[in-house]
C-alpha cells in the first residue's frame, strides 16, 4: 500500500467534497453564522480531515457522515427558511440589551451576557460611553447592532439640507489585466471606446491595466501594473521582517 | 443549459466519481487480470498442501502473494490499510508453513485470508 498515494487520493476527495458540499449550503457568511453552525462547521471538517488522512479505516463511513450532516444541515436551513417559529425555536432571536438608555440587566442575566462583554462590543463599535446608546440589541450571531441617541447620531448631508449625487456601484471593465467583455456589452460600451480613454490616460494595452471600474457616472477608475510611486511608504518596524 | 451543466451536472459527476472510487474495493478485488486471482491460486495451494506437494504449494503461494500484490495497488483508495496489512502478514506466515511442511499452520493462515479477503472493501 502507498500511504501518500493513498492519502492524496482521499484528500482529493475530501476536498472536492467538502467544496461541492458547502457550494450546495449557501452563501451564509462566518459573520452570520450562530454558535450551532460554528459548531456544525468544526464536525464536519473534523470528518473531512479522518476523510482525508486516517487510512486506518476505510473512506466511506466518514463519507456518508459528513453527507449526512450536510443534508441534515440543508433540512435545518430548509425548515427555518420556511417557518418563523422553527427559526426562532432553532436559531433564538434577538434580544434587546439597552432600551431608552436603560440596561435591561434581567435580561442579560438571562442571556448570560455580562456588562463587560456588552462594553466591550460597544467599544468595538466606536462607543466609548454608556450615555450615547438608546438601543442596543444582542444579534442571533452574538454580535451587537446600536442605536445612538439622536444627539450623538452623525450630521448628514440631509439634516444640512445639502445635495448629494447618486453613487451606486462600480463595474469592473478591466480585471488583472483581461478584458470583461459581458461587462462592456451589459453599459453598452465599445473597446474601442475603452482602448481610446486609456490611450488618452497614458496607455496603450489592456494587459498593462491591473484593474479598471466605471462608476454610474461613468468616471474611470484605472490602476496600472507598474506603479507610479518609485519609493512606497515603508511601515514595517523591523527591516527584513513581513 | 450551461447553468445546469456547471452548478449541477459536473458537481454530481465529481460526487459520483468519488463515491466510485470509494465503494470500487469489492469490484476491483475481483480477478481482472492474468495472475491476479487470489482465491482461486489459494485453492491451488490447499489442493497441493493435501496431496503433500509441498513444492507446488509453495510455487502456488508466491503466485497468490504477487496476485495480491497486484489486487493491493487497485484497492489500495477504497480499504482499510489493516485489511490489507492483515491479509499481508497472513500470507507471510503460510508461506512459512509451508516451508517448514506444517499443514495445520499452513491451512489456518489460508483460511484467515479467505475471510479477511470476503471482507475486503464491504
Amino acid at each position: 500500500m502507498n500511504e501518500t498515494s493513498v492519502v492524496i487520493v482521499r484528500s482529493i476527495i475530501a476536498f472536492g467534497t467538502l467544496l461541492i458540499f458547502t457550494r450546495f449550503l449557501g452563501k451564509q457568511t462566518v459573520s452570520q453564522i450562530t454558535f450551532f453552525d460554528y459548531i456544525l462547521g468544526i464536525s464536519i471538517g473534523s470528518m473531512a480531515a479522518n476523510l482525508s488522512a486516517d487510512i486506518a479505516t476505510d473512506a466511506w463511513p466518514y463519507w456518508v457522515g459528513l453527507f449526512t450532516w450536510t443534508v441534515l444541515v440543508l433540512c435545518l436551513q430548509k425548515v427555518t427558511m420556511k417557518w418563523r417559529q422553527a427559526s426562532i425555536y432553532f436559531d433564538g432571536e434577538p434580544v434587546i440589551v439597552i432600551m431608552d438608555g436603560e440596561i435591561m440587566d434581567e435580561v442579560m442575566k438571562k442571556l448570560r451576557y455580562r456588562i463587560s462583554d456588552l462594553q466591550e462590543q460597544l467599544r468595538e463599535k466606536g462607543i466609548f460611553d454608556l450615555k450615547e446608546v438608546d438601543y442596543a440589541i444582542v444579534e442571533k450571531d452574538g454580535q451587537i447592532s446600536v442605536l445612538k441617541k439622536a444627539d450623538y447620531l452623525p450630521v448628514t448631508p440631509r439634516d444640512l439640507q445639502l445635495k448629494s449625487t447618486y453613487k451606486g456601484i462600480g463595474t469592473e471593465l478591466i480585471y488583472d489585466g483581461v478584458l470583461v467583455r459581458n461587462n462592456l456589452q451589459q453599459l453598452q460600451k465599445s473597446e474601442e471606446w475603452l482602448m481610446k480613454e486609456l490611450k488618452n490616460r497614458g496607455y496603450t494595452k489592456i494587459s498593462d491595466i491591473f484593474l479598471a471600474i466605471i462608476d454610474s457616472n461613468g468616471m474611470l477608475f484605472i490602476d496600472a501594473y507598474h506603479d507610479k510611486m518609485k519609493k512606497p511608504v515603508d511601515i514595517t518596524d523591523f527591516k527584513g521582517l513581513k | 443549459m450551461k447553468e445546469f451543466i456547471l452548478y449541477k451536472l459536473i458537481p454530481l459527476l465529481i460526487l459520483a466519481i468519488f463515491i466510485f472510487t470509494m465503494k470500487s474495493g469489492d469490484f476491483l478485488k475481483q480477478p481482472l487480470v492474468d495472475g491476479d486471482d487470489v482465491i482461486g491460486t489459494l485453492s491451488l495451494v490447499e489442493q497441493s498442501i493435501h496431496e503433500g506437494d509441498w513444492k507446488s504449494a509453495k510455487k502456488q503461494i508466491n503466485r497468490a502473494k504477487e496476485g495480491f500484490l497486484t489486487v493491493q495497488m487497485r484497492v489500495q483508495f477504497s480499504v482499510e490499510k489493516n485489511e490489507l496489512n492483515q491479509i499481508g502478514t497472513s500470507l507471510n506466515r503460510a508461506i512459512g508453513f509451508i516451508d517448514v511442511h506444517d499443514e495445520g499452520g499452513a491451512q489456518a493462515e489460508i483460511e484467515e485470508i479467505k475471510f479477511a479477503w470476503e471482507g475486503l472493501g464491504k
